[in-house]
């Protein structure tokens, strides 16, 4: 492992495990950072202090928009013009069994038509309005492809870089590596609907410490985070008392064992815990934006409410200093072969599937970043939005298409992004990426980067292992950043 | 054969530039991986590669697969010119110009570009120029690294037992601070300790009888109370489910497949049982791990004795380890053999790092960067694992009682078999002679009136109208009367002419219905018949009132899809068949097999019955037999005893199973090949079966372990690596016994004596105290592998034994105290705060072993709470239990504010607080005073002093005059100062 100056991941690890805070990603304590409530933590006993990065970062949080169940590129964000033309037509070199099932062999043109939008002139599917008002922004990669043509194995490739289960994922390798903005601050937060296909493996913290595991939720709930709300049988007098004595015990113990340095971090953990009880549930309230703005989001509509809220308490996280917010998106209605735990598998009916998940999802995506935008945070945020995987340009079914994990676009703007980069090609039927094709691994490395990360250098030591988030692989795609 | 035109290009090749010869970049290699060795592999290798060579498919004699090949080129000369992409063959043929390759289609021209880039930089290749199957790792050198050398057989110091040496652990100890200059703490106090010995043994607090107890036996003779203590410990049957979970943590323990459907593995439990059992009766360490790998091809699983069956199920149960790891039931065609080859690295990289210390999947892809482990060794040894599968293997586990039960049933069975063969001699002669004196002119066959339907009887689902008793069911007997009129919507008899039989009859309706059909049968004499039914979506039929069917298929009914042999009576004989209908069209079949006698009776009949042969005679009058009333009563009586023929009861056990459940993708499921890059696309020949090189003695050879005695006659691959794993003198046994001593040390001190308890390759620690672990190693197996001893050792040290105080001499030079001169505080793990909490509740039930159950809230041991991978126990994983993806040797330990929240307001610590609370004051004689006493006693294991006891009273205090007015504020604040002792670091951190 080579080490930097001022980034020493050994004695980082060896901190963590010798006096690991109470605050961390799972803490949300850095909710409460923004409302004043937490006093500066001594710098003695914060084991994320970010002080560590290997470049400038681009960006200082990521909000990750993820479209599980997988877009179809040729619908959205990859026009090819030749599949239009040659519908019901054989596919040239088709491979019936690319997906889960088997395929046609026929092309199936897109029931969507597409404009160029912006000055850069990126061809967007109708179905986009709000987000093709964004073109210029977003740097686009048609080139994308995944290893495996499956739901969960190609989640867990997007997020962990391994198709098995068992590895960190994106979100828990940057709390590793930076910490918190402040010592107040949570690194990692996830928003689901139903949980997608996979489960909480999809954003395991693997083999690295609890403390960079993602606190996953359901915003639909009224208690989003366990345990945050007082037994009833106590008044907050009582419990103040009850911490006070608790502390003094705890002082009382410590005191004899110098050497015990987490049983301070264990007393701090308490207090940390009293407090987040006001301030945590603050940031997921979204009573508190305006009616404007939470109609911007959508929040009024049936069909977008539910992801409108995601990304409304995304930019509410977001703002409060929590780092990575992925948000996996909640579509109100899935027809057309979806389900929804993966709402854009649109096995059946790409026509009445897409639309119903593009209705839901376009128009609080092109309010966030309008958002981020007006509030001078878009600079700072990187956005990245996509699935796991594509879909096939030949037909499943009549109207429908299957998975496709040769071709698929994923998209970004934001923090450090060149908007307006029209990045890599699929052959002319949007069938497979053949022009500098992108891995999990090359946008693992390129997000890093953004983040102020050489992939290569952020490692962690397990079972004699050092191991990355890029396993052996992934370039940066430096077209990409401005 | 070669292609003239390939021949004909390559000619034109020209001589191989030096820069390929110089160490390539870093870049340019990833470079080399990323874009030009996977083309290779998809495109080129099929027809120019080794393996290509191998089966005799190689073209142009040109080989793509190692450096030498590409610069030497095919049979006409080199294929690429370095820095020269323009002059190059390679490109001229990836543009098909002139020469077209890959000859189907063309590559697109992004990855002509690319090799055009790759030779423009100098075509960095780090292949080297032999097989994947060559050694690149000289083992010899690598045998010198300290772990894999034999174990040393130190002696310990000369250093004389004193208050600071107990026994031998403490003299290597002590050897070391003396030479520093450091004194360690004097012994803890023996209430410390007791509480100390209590977690570490069994994972509970010592109740306050144990206290009471123990500091008695102290105040007699404190080295016998501790002996005694130590010695009543390991004897418990906790300690299996203490020491236990450590085991799971390392072998990955879950009860379900993981992934996105994480089907549960009902039987899994088996393993963690077979754990805790063979802990607790301290089976041989070495036996513990043969029976783990190959426990299920060294036993017998069809055992007689109830001991021997008992053998079965720990080496069956055993084999769980093998199968513990994930697998995705959903599986597409193209990932099935990928998906084989991670489980079998799930296998041996669990088998690596957990027993042996060794990142052995590292050699998966290359060979080992830093341990010598060939790539070649990693393809050998996960041979020995190819025909792994896995699922359930069902034992008998009392096969005495079930062999006591069959002779009470033979015994009762013979006089009824004696009964037929007594009427075959006494009376079959005289009836058989009297049948013939009156024989018919044709064969007796039953006589089919018409079937006759009511229905459909509509019901409120499926299940309803299968299970209810409907129409005709409902008359005693199960006979219909044809001139009835059932229920209110008239439904009645309606004779069926047109119904034939022998054919699929799909003219019922009505859904959630049924539909009844009846029909006289006429019989000459009893008749043993062969009746077939069919029916949509379920049929049960009665004969004369007897249920003889009853049968769920769900589906379209079929020719023949149920056959029930029956004997019709003499005489009228009534059949009443019910077809159930889940959902659109209905319908049924039916015919009589047999009803006439077999053919050779038939054509014997025709003759009269003096011209039959011997043959003729025996087959007609077996037949006859089956129509005589007597034998098919004294026949029937024999099937009806049948029935109740004790059956063994099985027991399924998760295990490991030779060609069992796995990814299946044809003939080379259960192969296992060498891959280059660990790639399935690039297979290079089958793998042998073979260990890891590193770990074979000089004088020994592989295939000591692979044949056994005289004759050499083959042993089991997965037999013979449990046998090398375990072999000290010759195989991997030094090692084995290495990494579980200090395993036990670390679990007993918090830290290994070496660090890495899981990597003893040349990347881990070396041990602070190499003398130590190999005389440890060596005690081991001295004493018959046995882990007790192993602990005794430890338990009775004073490195083990002593405070935890300050010493200011040893802080300054040793302050991360390698040389043991303090006993640090140690958090309990996940489980045994649960447990503690349950414990001093009141509420935790002891049973052992059994199915787990996925509620938090049980009052059960948490080793006991099912490891369901997509439905982890949220209070455990709070307190960092690993998520069984891969194996754990060393926990994560962290401390943040979810558990303080979690202490705080969890619903279910709140409700063990005032359990907690019922428990130190049941009731208004209990004063305050005592109660504080009592639960420090029972959380803390110690009584408060008085400031302590003076604090907490006022506190309770405090807490009932702000409730002032509530009636039950006392109890509530009783309840709050049990939660803060919960709270307290001193309840979660043991000295």
């Amino acid at each position: 492992m080579q080490q930097i100056p001022g980034f020493n991941l050994a004695s980082r690890r060896h901190f963590l495990e010798s006096a690991g805070l109470g605050f961390g990603s799972v803490a949300l304590a850095g909710l409460l950072h923004q409302e004043g409530l937490l006093g500066a933590e001594s710098g003695a006993t914060n084991p994320l202090a970010p002080t560590y990065s290997h470049f400038e970062p681009r960006a200082k949080a990521v909000i990750w928009l993820f479209q599980t169940g997988s877009p179809s590129q040729v619908d959205t964000f990859d026009y090819k013009p030749e599949l239009q033309k040659r519908n019901g037509q054989s596919l040239d070199g088709a491979d019936p069994k690319t997906g889960f099932f088997t395929t046609s062999g026929k092309c199936l043109k897109s029931p969507f038509r597409f404009k160029q939008h912006g000055e850069s002139g990126a061809w967007i599917s109708e179905i986009f309005p709000n987000i093709s008002r964004h073109a210029d922004d977003i740097a686009f990669i048609r080139s994308c492809y995944s290893r495996s043509n499956n739901h969960t194995p190609a989640m867990l490739e997007l997020n962990s870089g391994f198709i098995r289960q068992g590895f960190p994922s994106l979100g828990s390798w940057l709390t590793y590596g930076l910490g918190s903005e402040n010592t107040n601050l949570p690194a990692y937060v996830v928003m689901h609907g139903k949980k997608p296909r996979g489960g909480d493996p999809v954003w395991s913290s693997g083999f690295l410490p609890s403390v960079f595991q993602a606190t996953a939720l359901d915003p639909r709930q009224a208690k989003p985070i366990n345990n945050l709300q007082r037994s009833g049988e106590l008044t907050d007098k009582q419990q103040r008392n009850l911490l006070d004595v608790l502390r003094r015990t705890n002082n009382k113990h410590a005191e004899s064992r110098p050497f015990d340095r987490d049983l301070a971090a264990r007393l701090e953990s308490f207090e940390l815990a009293y407090r987040m009880q006001v301030a945590a549930p603050e940031a997921f309230d979204i009573g508190r934006e305006t009616k404007a703005t939470q109609e911007a989001y959508g929040l009024n509509r049936q069909e977008s409410k539910d992801y409108g809220r995601q990304c409304l308490i995304a930019r509410r996280l977001i703002e409060r200093g929590v780092r990575f917010v992925q948000v996996f998106a909640d579509v109100a209605k899935t027809p057309g072969g979806g389900v929804n735990d993966v709402p854009w598998d649109a096995h059946s009916d790409i026509s009445v599937n897409h639309g119903m998940c593009a209705n839901s999802v376009d128009q609080p995506t092109g309010a966030l970043l309008d958002d981020l935008k007006q509030r001078g945070l878009l600079d700072d945020t990187l956005i990245i939005y996509g699935g796991e995987f594509g879909r096939t340009s030949d037909s499943q079914g009549s109207k429908g298409r299957d998975h496709n994990p040769n071709a698929f676009t994923t998209w970004m703007a934001g923090g450090g992004i060149k908007g307006g980069t029209q990045y890599g090609s699929t052959d002319t039927f949007g069938y497979k990426s053949v022009e500098n094709r992108v891995s999990a691994h090359d946008l693992h490395a390129t997000i890093l980067k953004l983040m102020g990360f050489d992939h290569k250098k952020l490692t962690y030591r397990f079972n004699g292992r050092d191991f990355r988030l890029t396993d052996v692989a992934g370039d940066v795609i430096d077209a990409l950043i401005a | 054969m070669i292609p003239i035109r390939i021949a004909m290009v390559l000619l034109l090749g020209l001589q191989v530039a030096s820069a390929a010869d110089k160490t390539p970049d870093r870049k340019g290699l990833d470079f080399f991986e990323s874009k030009i060795r996977p083309v290779l592999i998809r495109h080129c290798y099929q027809c120019h590669s080794a393996k290509a060579a191998a089966t005799k498919m190689l073209k142009g004699g040109l080989q793509l697969d190692t450096r030498d090949g590409i610069l030497k080129g095919g049979e006409t000369g080199p294929s690429i010119v370095v820095g020269k992409p323009g002059q190059s063959l390679l490109v001229s043929a990836l543009k098909h110009d002139g020469l077209e390759m890959p000859p189907k289609s063309k590559l697109p021209a992004s990855i002509v570009a690319d090799f055009e880039k790759w030779i423009r930089i100098g075509a960095p290749d780090p292949r080297d120029g032999k097989a994947v199957t060559s050694q690149a790792i000289d083992l010899e050198a690598g045998k010198k690294h300290w772990s894999f050398q034999p174990l040393d057989n130190p002696k310990p110091p000369g250093i004389a037992d004193g208050p600071l040496v107990r026994n031998d652990i403490d003299r290597f100890i002590r050897r070391a601070q003396v030479a520093q200059g450091i004194t360690p703490n004097r012994q803890a106090q023996p209430i410390t300790l007791l509480r100390r010995l209590h977690f570490d043994l069994v994972g509970l607090p010592p109740s306050p009888a144990d206290q009471e107890r123990f500091l008695a036996e102290v105040e007699q003779d404190f080295e016998a109370a501790w002996a005694g203590e130590v010695k009543r410990l390991l004897a418990s049957s906790h300690y299996g489910e203490r020491w236990g979970r450590h085991w799971l943590d390392l072998v990955r323990f879950a009860e379900s497949n993981g992934y996105a459907f994480d089907k549960d593995r009902a039987n899994a439990y088996q393993f963690r049982d077979f754990v805790i059992r063979a802990l607790n009766a301290d089976m041989p360490y070495d036996e513990f791990v043969r029976l783990q790998v190959a426990g299920d091809l060294m036993t017998n699983t069809q055992a007689k004795t109830d001991p021997e069956a008992r053998r079965a199920l720990d080496a069956v149960a055993a084999t769980g380890f093998l199968v513990a790891g994930p697998f995705t039931t959903q599986q597409t065609q193209k990932e099935r053999e990928r998906s084989r080859y991670e489980q079998l690295d799930d296998i041996v990289q669990t088998l690596g790092t957990s027993l042996l210390g060794l990142t052995v999947g590292c050699a998966r892809c290359h060979s080992h960067k830093y341990d010598p482990l060939p790539q070649s060794d990693y393809y050998r040894f996960v041979s020995c694992f190819k025909e792994v599968g896995f699922g359930d293997t069902g034992l008998n586990l009392t096969p005495e009682a079930h062999q006591s039960a069959k002779a009470k049933y033979d015994a009762a069975h013979k006089p009824l078999t004696d009964a037929v063969a007594k009427w075959d001699r006494d009376r079959l002669p005289t009836r058989f002679a009297a049948f013939l004196s009156r024989r018919p002119t044709e064969p007796p066959v039953p006589t089919l009136g018409h079937w006759h339907h009511a229905g459909p009887f509509s019901s409120a689902d499926f299940n309803k109208a299968y299970d209810t008793a409907l129409g005709p069911e409902t008359a005693s007997g199960k006979r219909a009367n044809l001139g009835q009129v059932y229920g209110k919507n008239g439904i009645g008899w309606q004779v069926q002419p047109d119904w034939v039989d022998g054919k699929v009859h799909n003219t019922l309706t009505g859904d959630n219905s049924a539909n009844f059909l009846v029909r006289v049968i006429e019989s000459p004499s009893a008749l043993p018949v062969e009746l077939a039914f069919g029916g949509d979506d379920a049929i049960k039929a009665y004969l004369n009132g007897q249920m003889i069917l009853n049968k769920k298929t769900m589906g379209a009914a079929k020719a023949d899809q149920h056959k029930v042999k029956v004997t019709l009576a003499p005489g009228r004989n009534e059949l009443l068949v019910k077809v159930v209908n889940n959902s659109g069209p209905s319908g049924f079949f039916f015919r009589v097999i047999g009803g006439q006698p077999p053919a050779d009776v038939i054509a014997a009949w025709k003759l009269p019955s003096d011209k039959w042969n011997a043959k003729q005679k025996t087959a007609v009058r077996n037949w006859y037999r089956s129509t005589d009333e007597e034998w098919v009563a004294l026949n029937d009586a024999v099937i009806a005893h049948q029935k109740t023929e004790p059956k063994p009861a099985m027991t399924p056990v998760y295990s490991a199973r030779v060609r069992g459940t796995t990814y299946q993708f044809g003939a080379d499921t259960y192969k296992v090949y060498f891959l280059a890059r660990g790639n399935a696309d690039n297979k290079q020949g089958e793998a042998p079966a073979g260990f890891l090189r590193v770990l074979v003695n000089a004088d020994a050879q592989e295939k000591n372990w692979l044949a056994e005695g005289e004759k050499k006659s083959p042993v089991k691959p997965r037999v013979a690596a449990a046998r090398w794993l375990t072999d000290v003198k010759h195989g991997a046994g030094h090692l084995l016994a290495r990494v579980i001593v200090n395993r036990i040390w670390q679990y007993h001190f918090g830290r290994g004596l070496v660090g890495t308890p899981s990597d003893f390759g040349t990347r881990g620690d070396r041990p602070t105290h190499p003398e130590l672990l190999d005389w440890l190693a060596g005690e081991l197996i001295r004493g018959g592998w046995r882990l007790k001893h192993v602990h005794a050792l430890i338990l009775s040290s004073h490195t083990w034994m002593q405070a935890n105080g300050r010493m200011a001499d040893a802080e300054n030079k040793d302050p991360d105290n390698r040389l043991w001169w303090r006993r640090g505080a140690r958090r309990l793990e996940a489980e045994l705060i649960r447990d503690s909490l349950l414990d001093v509740s009141g509420r935790l039930q002891r049973n052992h072993y059994g199915k787990g159950t996925l509620d938090q809230k049980s009052n059960r041991r948490s080793v006991y709470l099912t490891v369901k991978r997509g439905q982890l126990i949220p209070i455990l994983q709070l307190f960092d239990a690993p998520d069984a993806m891969q194996g754990v040797g060393k926990r994560n330990e962290s401390t943040v504010a979810p558990q303080a929240l979690a202490m705080l307001n969890s619903p279910f610590i709140r409700q063990l607080s005032g359990e907690f609370a019922k428990r130190v004051k049941p009731d208004g004689k209990t004063s305050l005073k005592d109660a504080i006493d009592m639960a420090y006693r029972l959380a803390l294991s110690r009584r408060p002093d008085s400031t302590e006891r003076e604090s907490m009273l006022a506190f309770i205090n405090a807490q009932i005059a702000s409730r002032k007015g509530q009636a039950n504020a006392e109890e509530l604040a009783i309840r709050d100062f049990c939660q803060l002792l919960f709270c307290s670091n001193e309840f979660v951190y043991v000295d």
